[in-house]
C-alpha cells in the first residue's frame, strides 16, 4: 500500500537500496552462472523489486503526477535458447517464451518505464533482448510471420484463463503490444536466429514539472545502476541517420512502431536477427539495456 | 618534512577547520542550517513521498461503434464489388477514422489470394481489435506513376472514354489512418490525405481501388473530383455514362459526401436531375422539410422517367444543430437511449427533435390528400400518385452512428459526435401498376 512516509522510513529505505546496491555485484556474478529458470526468475523478482522500491515524489497537486526514481539495479540478463521440434512445437516455445519475457518485465502495468531512473528526463525508447533464440532442427517449410502471428491470436495462454497470447500482451497486466519484425518472405525458419525483445515506452515529461520534481528528487536520486547504452550489441548495429529500409513491405509497418505514439506503450517484440536491414533498424530506433553481463 | 606538513595538515587542521564551519553554522540560532531546516519544514506540507512504481490496468481494445459500422460497410460494399468490373461502389466512408487514432490495414496474401483486414485501435490506437479477412480481393490504388503519366490522368481518360493504360497500381499493403482531422492512405511508403468521400473502384477481377488524394497527377485525383459540386467530376461523369456504378443501389449515395453533409446541415436539398445528368441543389436555405417541394420534385421526376419506371431525387437531412458535439458520460461503444420523437402536424411531417433525425418520424406517406408520418417498422414508404401509381422509398441504409469522439478522465468529461452513416438519397421506385 502506498502511503506518506516519514522521513526515518525514506532513510531506512535508502540504507536498504544502498546495501543492495553493494552486494549486487556479488548477485550479478551469481546470475552469470545460473541456468535459465535462474535468470529469469532472478530477472522478475528485480524488476518487481525495482518498481516497488520506486519512490513518487508529488509537489502539491498529486493528480497532477510527479516524479518516480527508481534505485534498485535490475539483474536480468539475454538467455540463449536453442529450439528443436516439429511446427506446432516452435510456435508454442516463441510464443512462451515471448510471454516469459512480458511477465518478467512487468506486463506493461507499470506507467513508467521500467529501465529508466526516473521519469524527470525525457528518454528514448529502450529494449532488452530477453532471449536469443536460435533454431536448430525444424521441418524445412518456414513459419510465416501471417501463421505466427494468427497462432498468438488464436491459442490461449496457460497462465491467464480464457486468454489467448494476444490478449495477454494487450491487456493481460498493463496495455501492451506485440510486434513481430520478421521478413513476411521468410518468417521463422531452421538455422535462424530470432530475439525476443521487451521494449519499454519512452517517456516525455513537461519542463517546468519535471524541474521542480528533479530538483527535490536530487536529494534520494542518484544512485541505481541501470546500463543502457548505444547499441552495438548482441547483434544490433547503429546505422546512419535515414539509411532506407530494405523494400518488403516492412517500411510502413516499421513507421507505425516507432511511431511517438507507439512508443508510449510496453510491447514484447520478436525481431528477425538473420537480417541485417531488420537488426540495423531496431538498433537506431530503441536502445539497448545491456544486461548483467554488460552484453 | 614534506610528510610531516601533509600529516599536521590531514590530522588536524582540516577536521579543525570542519568542526568550525559546523560551529557556525549550526550553533549560531540565525545561521544558515536553521534556515534550511525551516525550508525543510515548509517542503514536507506540500511535498508527499511515496512508495512503490504508479501501475496502470490494461482493457481490452475496442473501437467506438461507428468505426465498427464502417469498417463493416467498407468489407460488405468490397466483397459485392467482387465479381464487377470497370466500376465504383460507395461504402459510405470511414468518416469518424480520423477523430480516434485508429487505424485500418489491408495487407494481402498472394499466395492465399487472401486480403487481410487488421483493425487497430484502443491505447494509442495501436492495439489489435480484429483482423478479418476478405477472399479474392486485392487492394490498389489510383496514384502513382506508370510509363503512361500519371495514373491519375490515365484513369481520367478512362472515364472520358479515351484509350487508357496502367491506371491502378497493386499494392500489398494499404494503412488508412486517422491524421489530425483527416484520415490518411500510406501505400508502398507513399502517404497522401483520403477524401475518397466512400468510394471505391474494381477494375475487375477482384481488385478494388482506394482514391489517394492528389491533384489529378501522381498522387492521385483531385480533392474535388467526388464533389457532387465539381461539374467535370464524378457525378457528372455519372450522368455521361463515362463513369459506371458496380450497382444501381450505388446510385442512390452519389449525394453522400462532405460537401452534401455542409447541405444536410443547412436542411437543403438534392436531386438528380436526369435532364441535365446532374446532382442539384434544390434550396439552399435553412429550412425544414417541406412536403409540397418534396411532391413537385417527385413528380417531376417521375413524369420525366415514365420510359424506365425509375427515377432518383436527393433529400435532405433536417437542420440539426444537434449534431454538434455534446457532453455525456458515455463510454466508447455506447449507444444514446432513443431521443424524442416529434411530429409537426401542422406542416404534415414528422422528424426528431433529438439527434437521430433518420431513425424515425422521417419517413412519411402520402395517400393523395395528405401526408402520413409513418413508424421506423414499416420497410417502405410510399407516395401514391394521380393514376394509381405508387412511389416507394426505402431509406433503409441510413444509420446513425455514435461515437466518442474526445474524453479527458482527468477533467471528467466526455464530448460525443455523431454522423450519420451510409448518407444517400433514398431509392424509388415506381410501381406503375
Amino acid at each position: 500500500m502506498k502511503q506518506a512516509m516519514s522521513m526515518g522510513f525514506l532513510v531506512a529505505i535508502i540504507i536498504v537500496l544502498t546495501s543492495f546496491l553493494l552486494i549486487s555485484g556479488t548477485v550479478i556474478r551469481w546470475i552469470a552462472k545460473s541456468n535459465d529458470l535462474q535468470a529469469e526468475i532472478a530477472c522478475e523478482d528485480s524488476v518487481a523489486l525495482r518498481a516497488a522500491t520506486a519512490l513518487s515524489i508529488n509537489i502539491g497537486d498529486q493528480k497532477k503526477g510527479g516524479g518516480e526514481f527508481k534505485g534498485s539495479p535490475l539483474l536480468c540478463q539475454t538467455i540463449d535458447k536453442k529450439v528443436s521440434g516439429n511446427r506446432e512445437e516452435v510456435k508454442e516455445i516463441f510464443a512462451s517464451k515471448m510471454a516469459r519475457c512480458w511477465e518478467m518485465f512487468g506486463e506493461g502495468k507499470y506507467v513508467t518505464s521500467v529501465f529508466e531512473n526516473t521519469n524527470q528526463f525525457s528518454g528514448e525508447s529502450k529494449c532488452f533482448m530477453c532471449y536469443m533464440m536460435l533454431v536448430e532442427d525444424m521441418e524445412k517449410e518456414p513459419i510465416s510471420e501471417i501463421e505466427f502471428q494468427n497462432y498468438l491470436r488464436e491459442t490461449d495462454y496457460p497462465k491467464k484463463e480464457g486468454m489467448k497470447y494476444l490478449d495477454y500482451f494487450q491487456y493481460g497486466g498493463g496495455p501492451g503490444l506485440f510486434v513481430t519484425l520478421l521478413r513476411p518472405d521468410q518468417g521463422i525458419k531452421e538455422d535462424g536466429a530470432y530475439a525476443i525483445l521487451f521494449r519499454a515506452k519512452s517517456q516525455k515529461c513537461k519542463i517546468s514539472t519535471c524541474a521542480s520534481i528533479f530538483l527535490a528528487g536530487l536529494g534520494i536520486g542518484g544512485f541505481g545502476t541501470l546500463q543502457a547504452k548505444q547499441l552495438d550489441v548482441a547483434g544490433f548495429g547503429k546505422i546512419a541517420g535515414g539509411a532506407a529500409l530494405s523494400t518488403f513491405a516492412i517500411s510502413q509497418f516499421f513507421q507505425d512502431i516507432f511511431s511517438e505514439k507507439q512508443i508510449k506503450i510496453d510491447s514484447v517484440m520478436l525481431v528477425d536477427m538473420n537480417d541485417e536491414t531488420l537488426k540495423k533498424a531496431v538498433g537506431q530506433q530503441c536502445v539497448s539495456v545491456a544486461d548483467v553481463q554488460g552484453i | 618534512m614534506k610528510e610531516t606538513y601533509w600529516k599536521l595538515g590531514a590530522e588536524i587542521l582540516l577536521p579543525l577547520a570542519i568542526l568550525l564551519i559546523w560551529l557556525a553554522i549550526y550553533k549560531d540560532p540565525e545561521g544558515a542550517f536553521e534556515k534550511v531546516k525551516e525550508i525543510g519544514s515548509s517542503l514536507k506540507e506540500v511535498v508527499s513521498i511515496n512508495l512503490g512504481a504508479k501501475e496502470v490496468k490494461g482493457e481490452k481494445p475496442v473501437i467506438p461503434l461507428g468505426q465498427q459500422q464502417a469498417i463493416t460497410s467498407l468489407k460488405k460494399t468490397m466483397e459485392g464489388m467482387k465479381g464487377e468490373s470497370n466500376c465504383f461502389a460507395n461504402y459510405g466512408g470511414l468518416g469518424v477514422f480520423a477523430e480516434n487514432g485508429g487505424s485500418l490495414a489491408f495487407q494481402y496474401d498472394a499466395s492465399a489470394k487472401v486480403t487481410t483486414i487488421l483493425i487497430k485501435g484502443g491505447v494509442t490506437g495501436q492495439q489489435e481489435v480484429s483482423i478479418e479477412k476478405i477472399d479474392g480481393i486485392q487492394p490498389c490504388v489510383i496514384a502513382g506513376q506508370s510509363e503512361s503519366g500519371a495514373r491519375a490522368q490515365q484513369f481520367l481518360q478512362l472515364l472520358q472514354g479515351k484509350p487508357a493504360t496502367d491506371y491502378y497500381a497493386l499494392v500489398p499493403e494499404i494503412t488508412i489512418k486517422g491524421d489530425n482531422d483527416d484520415n490518411s492512405i500510406l501505400y508502398a511508403g507513399t502517404e497522401s490525405e483520403l477524401h475518397d468521400q466512400g468510394w471505391l473502384f474494381t477494375p475487375g477481377s477482384g481488385i478494388i481501388c482506394f482514391f489517394p488524394q492528389g491533384a489529378n497527377d501522381e498522387k492521385g485525383l483531385s480533392k474535388d473530383f467526388f464533389s457532387i459540386q465539381e461539374k467535370e467530376g464524378f457525378s457528372s461523369l455519372v450522368g455521361q455514362g463515362g463513369a459506371k456504378l458496380c450497382s444501381e443501389t450505388s446510385l442512390i449515395q452519389v449525394t453522400y459526401g462532405e460537401e452534401n453533409l455542409r447541405l444536410y446541415y443547412q436542411g437543403g436539398w438534392t436531386y438528380w436531375d436526369d435532364t441535365q445528368k446532374i446532382w442539384r441543389v434544390v434550396n439552399d436555405e435553412p429550412d425544414y422539410l417541406k412536403h409540397q417541394e418534396l411532391k413537385d420534385i417527385l413528380q417531376d421526376l417521375i413524369t420525366s422517367d415514365e420510359a424506365t419506371g425509375r427515377a432518383y431525387f436527393g433529400h435532405a437531412e433536417l437542420p440539426n444543430p444537434w449534431l454538434r458535439p455534446k457532453i455525456s458520460g458515455l463510454a466508447p461503444g455506447e449507444v444514446l437511449p432513443f431521443p424524442e420523437i416529434k411530429l409537426d402536424t401542422a406542416n404534415k411531417i414528422a422528424y426528431t427533435y433529438n439527434r437521430r433525425p433518420f431513425d424515425r418520424g422521417w419517413y412519411f406517406n402520402y395517400d393523395g390528400t395528405q401526408w402520413q408520418p409513418v413508424p421506423r417498422q414499416a420497410e417502405d414508404v410510399w407516395v401514391s400518385l394521380p393514376g394509381g401509381a405508387r412511389v416507394i422509398l426505402n431509406w433503409e441504409q441510413f444509420a446513425p452512428v455514435y461515437s466518442l469522439r474526445h474524453q479527458s478522465e482527468e477533467e471528467g468529461y466526455a464530448y460525443l459526435t455523431s454522423h450519420i452513416s451510409n448518407r444517400g438519397s433514398p431509392k424509388v421506385e415506381v410501381d406503375w401498376s
